[in-house]
């Protein structure tokens, strides 16, 4: 899946997360790949909000 | 006096309007829809992958490709994500194979029907956007060519 759907589908579960090169052209170059999804936690973060976050992600892996 | 049937283009739009208004506003089942529309479209052939179909103004790669038959334009279409496939599927299941001075006049009004800028925020919606202006274009440049043929044929 295009990292730009996965955001804006987890954007859609009201999960934030950043798309596209992170300002690393070199990096997507050397790893071959147009764009990636980073998810960055942070101290207001709660467990429940980590575990949502696995669960989307599990349910983007394997679509119906 | 027979009742005049609904142009395509506006039977097009409100079956799209009545297909989203099933969904209830649910963003999640809104997009995957939008992305089974995407998949439905036939495949572009890949020689029309070119840099001259990309649609410049977009974040991810769309290409159209048109070809015209009497007074009427068909639009093929693909992209390298799967949301902005089927957002140009949209688009293209509007106004492909309509008369070019319909698609000159068209008011796509389903796009705030379904609340399209909500839906994809503002990024995609000017990318979006970009499609539209494209698919005017390739119509301007049409409409052009068949009032030149007719003047041409006029004068001859």
């Amino acid at each position: 899946m295009h990292h730009l759907d996965v955001g804006m589908l987890l954007d859609a579960q009201g999960i934030a997360v950043r798309t596209g090169h992170g300002c690393a052209q070199p990096l997507m170059q050397r790893l071959g790949i147009e764009g990636l999804v980073r998810a960055s936690f942070a101290v207001y973060n709660t467990l429940e909000e980590v575990q949502q976050f696995i669960t989307t992600i599990e349910k983007l892996s394997h679509p119906k | 006096m027979t009742k005049q049937p609904l142009s395509t283009i506006q039977a097009k739009q409100d079956e799209i309007i009545q297909a989203f208004q099933a969904l209830a506003g649910d963003r999640e089942a809104m997009l995957y829809y939008i992305m089974e529309l995407g998949e439905q479209m036939p495949l572009l052939d890949e020689a029309y992958k070119t840099d001259a179909n990309l649609i410049k103004g977009c974040m991810s790669a769309v290409w159209l490709q048109h070809s015209q038959q009497g007074d009427r334009l068909f639009f093929e279409a693909d992209s390298n994500t799967a949301i902005t496939k089927g957002l140009i599927s949209l688009l293209v299941r509007v106004l492909s194979g309509q008369p070019v001075k319909d698609i000159l006049q068209a008011d796509l009004y389903f796009i705030e029907r379904i609340g399209m800028g909500q839906l994809i925020g503002s990024q995609r919606s000017s990318g979006f956007a970009s499609m539209i202006k494209q698919l005017r274009v390739i119509a301007v440049a049409h409409q052009l060519k068949i009032d030149q043929q007719s003047h041409d044929s006029g004068n001859s």
